[in-house]
């Protein structure tokens, strides 16, 4: 049988560039290896979707990675709406103040 | 862009289909039609080429005709049913719909789609009697296409990008039609498009909230009702605000028209009636209204921010049963008109 692929689009150069050249805004933490000194000792973000446990929740993990890895100096920034995707002004910020961000999903 | 093509040699009855289909993650766990060439062609012999589609979240990848074709084959829909979805889809792209916010929440709103115009006849979308279940192709298939598209092109997928909590039985489909028993204009036309014009309205909604009233005989008291129905302190719109529909059943409809209510007077009684008392919200959650700036009146909550984030349309068949719609909040009720 040949299908039609119900997830094929068309993807923008521009996102296909910057990924490929990982210039991407916020690099995810579990991209972080232990051992990679350098790349630890990078300023990282905690980005909180505003809800009320996701400040407690970065703070935590910000403390943690900062004992159990040097990581840091850590920042907190945060959404202004939970109801809303992260404005791309707000990531280019990110991009420029840390080299790594933790996004918080929990509530 | 590479061939959007794929060969499945080994799949060729609907069994074969349906394990190819959860092996990859496709579909909404409910058996789907297999999109192939031949079907996606035909689908695409019928859709208008006006629609301009952007990328979607939360995968970022713009939709192709043939992409939303295959969805829309896969969900069961005719050639015939294409306008709608695609309107449907450029409505859900549409900045104040917040399609990135609504897909990826934990709250369980799914994209409600609503019908208006000569669409409704013409493809057979019920606007009667259990309109809001099962039952009708038209309903079944153009919301449960649109959910598609936004799980396999956006990439909204169950538990990882789409974190609802719980979901809803209203993210499989989510589709019905305004009743011509309406004694108003439809919503619409209340809207300001024509009534000879096809119309698509999108909210990413909560399931409807049933709304039983057999005993009212006078439309003040069917509104007391309703107002009950509305008040209560677990909804997103008591603090995230935005956009709610009141769906009228044509008789709770008739007896409120009948006893001179409009949707306008509606609107402003409800605005009035429909409060939360203060001591029914937990001392942790009026800290949390306050953080997003949502005070009491008084000694109530508003259930939302103004009076003309209520909606309303009838819709539904015999009976003395309305419904309430909250959305999701930071979302609004955008209305595309179906490509000719």
């Amino acid at each position: 049988m040949r299908i039609v692929d119900p997830t094929s689009g068309a993807t923008s150069e521009d996102t296909t560039v910057a990924a490929a050249a990982g210039t991407t805004p916020a690099g995810a933490v579990s991209g972080l290896r232990r051992g990679s000194s350098a790349a630890l000792r990078a300023a990282l973000c905690g980005l909180s979707n505003s809800k009320p446990g996701a400040h407690d929740l970065l703070d935590a993990i910000g403390r943690r990675l900062a004992d159990e890895h040097g990581l840091g100096p850590n920042g907190l920034e945060a959404k202004p709406s939970a109801a809303v995707g992260a404005d791309p002004a707000l990531l280019d910020h990110l991009a420029a103040q840390y080299r790594l961000a933790v996004v918080a999903i929990g509530d | 862009m590479t061939s959007d093509v794929i060969d499945l040699p080994d799949v060729d009855d609907a069994w074969a289909w349906a394990a190819a289909c959860e092996e990859r993650g496709w579909g909404d766990g409910l058996p789907t039609v297999p999109p192939t060439e031949e079907r996606v062609a035909a689908m695409l012999a019928a859709t208008p080429t006006a629609v301009d589609l952007g990328p979607l979240p939360p995968r970022g990848v713009t939709p192709t005709p043939r992409s939303v074709a295959a969805n829309a084959v896969m969900a069961g829909c005719r050639p015939a049913d294409m306008p709608v979805l695609l309107a449907a889809l450029a409505a859900v792209q549409d900045e104040a719909y917040n399609l990135h916010g609504t897909l990826a929440t934990t709250h369980p709103c799914a994209p409600m789609v609503m019908v208006s115009g000569p669409a409704r006849a013409a493809l057979g979308f019920n606007a009667g009697g259990n309109c809001l279940g099962q039952g009708t192709r038209a309903n079944a298939v153009v919301g449960r296409a649109l959910s598609l598209v936004l799980l396999h092109v956006g990439g909204a997928t169950p538990g990882v990008l789409d974190r609802s909590t719980q979901g809803s039985p209203a993210k499989y489909t989510f589709c019905f039609a305004e009743s011509d028993e309406s004694p108003w204009p439809s919503s619409a036309v209340r809207r300001g498009f024509g009534a000879e014009q096809s119309v698509v309205s999108v909210m990413a909604a909560e399931p409807p909230h049933n709304v039983n009233d057999h005993g009212s005989t006078t439309g003040a008291e069917i509104l007391l009702t309703i107002a009950g129905t509305m008040a209560q302190p677990g909804s997103n719109n008591v603090y995230v605000r935005g956009p709610h529909l009141l769906l009228l059943g044509p008789e709770h409809a008739a007896t409120l028209h009948r006893d001179g209510w409009t949707p306008d007077s509606i609107r402003a009684h409800l605005w009035e009636h429909a409060r939360i008392p203060v001591d029914h919200v937990s001392d942790g959650n009026r800290r949390q209204f306050v953080e997003w700036g949502v005070e009491p009146d008084g000694d109530a909550y508003t259930v939302s921010d103004a009076p003309g984030n209520l909606h309303i349309a009838v819709a539904g068949g015999a009976g003395k049963h309305s419904a309430w719609i909250p959305s999701f909040g930071g979302t609004e009720l955008v209305s595309r008109v179906v490509p000719g």
